[in-house]
């Protein structure tokens, strides 16, 4: 029954698709970008809390 | 070197918040237990007494309201004054916009204490309060915001920590879900439309349900989390980069989940599809907190066993994690076709908010108390007690709940060998189910003694202790922020609120557009089909008491394509049958049948007597009995109103109809009032009664398309 549906639209898939690359994209870019940082600084971010 | 300032945290405005959380705790679960009541003694509905304040359709949304923006809402509130102070080091922005928060929320909430139970409401789950009330919502959250940022902006501290970018995000989220969600045109001060209709008001309702699940009942709880779990156990948070992926990882796909409340429905297949794969990857964030949190604890279990504060927090973020993995597995289509509309959700949701939201409020008010007050604990014997008492509760609501949930699909799904349905008579599956709910409600109670014990524990806590309102602090002034070479990115974002929140608003913003846009403006997303028409009149105002009386509660109207479905209501439901349904009522949860092709199935004499006395015509029913229907005078006032704003909308009534709703609507009461009467009903004026018209609507469900039988 969808099928019909899809084909009316031109290129929905694309919607999909965009919304896959951009979670990925943002995804890996924020994980390489936090694992090459510097551990003592997370550390001292950490004990916020713990400081009053 | 800066000097050290000498300021004072406002305690006072944290304990407010903490004495409501503790007062609608009582309030939201004490009509949580007469909604489960109710469906075990469908006599505690006071209907038949005709009295229609009391009844379970216009309960339930007052006891979610209740738990989610009462209790829940105000525990946020809470964590969040305390939390922000001592995290910034410097007091709340405003004293003023505090206590006008504070008074705005809870007089919001007292007028939804009122307005529910009136049957004042859109219908629309998590956010049935009328249209004035949603205006007065959106002035209480802007005084919220400007305190907020406010106290970021005045802050001691540079660096924000995590739990306020998870207070970041819910405020802006929050704030863009109920204006959007609040798009509606009123016909009267307590009455209105929604802008989207049918297929699209479904798609905006779940992407608006869902993330208010996971903007006002996870992201705030998260950022309470993480300050309040490593004070306790004295122990930094596991692993701060974790923090930053699972933040940022959660808030963008969080967004997109929504459409896992309409799979199987008609709800276009791309919708669907993103729907249930942006839930199961919402795994890996949920877990990364989940982990962040339990790990936390690493080398202080044994303090677990001693400290009934740990005991909750640990049962929290389990809940959390047992919630948030379940979440995702019930978003799977073929795991879907067995839990939708049974009790296996109310199992879900109620992991979630027993363990997870309450678990964690009772766990931080018990840290947060004997502080304000210079004291200890009462009696840490009473605490574990409510811990054990709150934690057997849970498991007696959630357990019989699967089972019955499960009960009811298969039950519903089973055909015999010949090919026709083993339990043809949807009563039949209810009445199974009718132990499960006597244990749910054991399990309610056992959870609400919980927090009985938990409010008289605290009350002795502050008699003997001395309420420390403003709290000395010192700490040195604002350095300013000086970029650092080689700095990892993220620090630059986290001493800088308005970037956080600029981002944040973007990230949470792609889901929507991506999957909203093209369902509201490509207009091919919903086939019309010609012969579907707009309600008359008449059946506008049946319509309307449908909503008002709270049926879609209990009943959906959202025919799947499954055999097991069609063989017992009918050809599956079709988008372009809603295109004039606003607001849509598909429902979440068959405790009665699917009412979508109720339309011509039963003679107008048939639902007089089934509104009249539900076990008239089904003995053993567990529905409300609605008496006054037929005492009641139908108000056709309002009417013409109601068809101006629906044309404006874009409901294809012909110009100038307005003027003649009224009389087309008499002389349609007259119609089902005289068949009525050939059928023997003896009741004078029966034309002018609401029972006629809700008759109208429920004849003309699913009568739109006329379905070819096959040669």
């Amino acid at each position: 029954m969808y099928k019909y549906l899809l084909q009316s639209v031109d290129y929905i898939n694309a919607f999909g698709i965009l919304a896959l690359c951009i979670f990925f994209g943002v995804f890996c870019i924020a994980l390489l970008r936090v694992f090459l940082g510097k551990r003592s600084t997370f550390e001292q971010q950490a004990h916020l809390p713990l400081e009053d | 070197m800066s000097r050290v300032e000498q300021f004072q945290y406002d305690n006072r405005i944290v304990r407010a918040f903490g004495i409501a959380a503790f007062v609608f705790a009582v309030v939201g679960m004490l009509v949580g237990l007469i909604l489960a009541a109710q469906l075990i003694f469908p006599d505690l509905n006071l209907s038949q007494y005709g009295i229609p304040y009391a009844s379970f359709g216009r309960l339930r949304p007052l006891h979610t309201n209740a738990v989610i923006f009462a209790f829940i809402g105000n525990g946020i509130f809470m964590g969040v004054y305390y939390s922000l102070q001592r995290l910034l080091k410097t007091r709340m922005f405003s004293d003023a916009l505090s206590w006008i928060h504070f008074w705005g929320w809870q007089i919001v909430i007292l007028l939804a204490a009122v307005s529910l139970p009136a049957g004042l409401t859109t219908s629309s789950e998590y956010a049935e309060l009328i249209w004035p009330l949603d205006i007065l919502i959106t002035l209480v959250w802007v005084v919220f915001g400007i305190n907020m940022f406010g106290t970021i902006l005045k802050r001691r501290e540079n660096h924000l920590y995590v739990a306020i970018w998870f207070y970041i995000a819910t405020w802006i989220t929050v704030a863009l879900l109920h204006i959007v969600r609040s798009f509606e045109l009123p016909y009267s001060l307590f009455g209105s439309y929604p802008l989207f209709t049918g297929v699209q008001d479904a798609l905006v309702q779940w992407w608006y349900g869902h993330n208010a699940v996971a903007f006002f009942l996870t992201t705030p709880y998260l950022g309470i989390m993480y300050y309040f779990l490593p004070k306790a156990a004295n122990r930094p948070v596991y692993s701060y980069r974790l923090s930053i992926i699972h933040f940022w990882a959660l808030i963008f796909i969080y967004i997109w989940a929504g459409p896992h409340h309409l799979l199987y429905s008609a709800m276009p297949d791309w919708v669907q599809s993103l729907g249930t794969v942006f839930s199961v990857m919402l795994i890996a964030p949920s877990w990364g907190g989940m982990l962040n949190g339990l790990l936390t604890l690493r080398g202080a279990w044994d303090r677990v066993r001693q400290d009934p504060v740990l005991k909750f927090f640990v049962v929290a973020v389990t809940a959390y994690g047992m919630a948030t993995f379940e979440g995702p597995m019930l978003s799977i289509k073929s795991v879907n076709a067995i839990s939708h509309f049974t009790d296996w959700t109310i199992a879900h949701v109620h992991v979630g908010a027993l363990g997870w939201n309450g678990f964690l409020t009772f766990g931080v008010l018990y840290w947060l108390w004997p502080r304000l007050y210079r004291t200890r604990l009462y009696s840490v014997k009473l605490a574990n007690i409510h811990f054990w008492v709150g934690t057997l509760g849970i498991l007696f609501y959630a357990i019989p709940m699967y089972w019955s949930g499960w009960t009811q699909s298969l039950m519903w799904k089973e055909f015999t060998s010949v090919g026709t349905l083993a339990w043809g008579n949807f009563l039949d599956t209810v009445l199974q189910l009718m132990p499960m709910y006597v244990v749910r409600m054991l399990g309610g109670t056992l959870y609400f003694v919980g927090v009985c014990i938990g409010v008289y524990n605290l009350y002795k806590t502050a008699a003997q202790g001395s309420f420390v309102a403003n709290e000395a602090a010192e700490a040195p002034a604002r350095q300013p922020l000086v970029a650092v070479a080689g700095q990892y990115w993220h620090k630059w974002i986290e001493g800088r609120p308005m970037q956080m929140l600029l981002w944040s608003t973007i990230l949470v913003s792609i889901g929507g557009i991506v999957q909203i846009i093209p369902m509201v403006f490509v207009e091919s997303q919903v086939p019309k089909i010609s012969t579907v028409k707009p309600y008359t009149p008449l059946e506008l105002a049946g319509r309307d008491i449908y909503i008002r009386e709270g049926c879609v509660g209990c009943h959906s109207q959202m025919i799947r394509p499954f055999r097991s479905e069609t063989e017992r209501y009918g050809e599956y439901s079709k988008s372009g049958e809603y295109i004039y349904d606003r607001p849509f009522l598909w429902g979440s949860k068959r405790t009665g049948p699917d009412l979508h092709r109720v339309g011509g199935k039963y003679p107008n004499r048939w639902h007089y007597d089934h509104m009249i006395d539900p076990r008239t015509m089904a003995p053993g029913s567990i529905m409300p009995r609605y008496p006054f229907l037929a005492d009641n005078e139908l108000d056709l006032s309002q009417l013409p109103d109601k068809v101006a704003v629906l044309r404006r909308l874009g409901t294809p009534y012909p110009k100038g109809f307005e003027k003649r709703a009224i009389a087309d609507a008499q002389m349609q009461a007259r119609q089902i009032a005289g068949k009525l009467r050939a059928e023997g009903v003896e009741e004078e004026g029966l034309e002018n009664k609401e029972i006629v018209a809700l008759i109208a609507y429920l004849q003309r469900l699913g009568t739109d398309i006329k379905v070819k039988n096959p040669e």
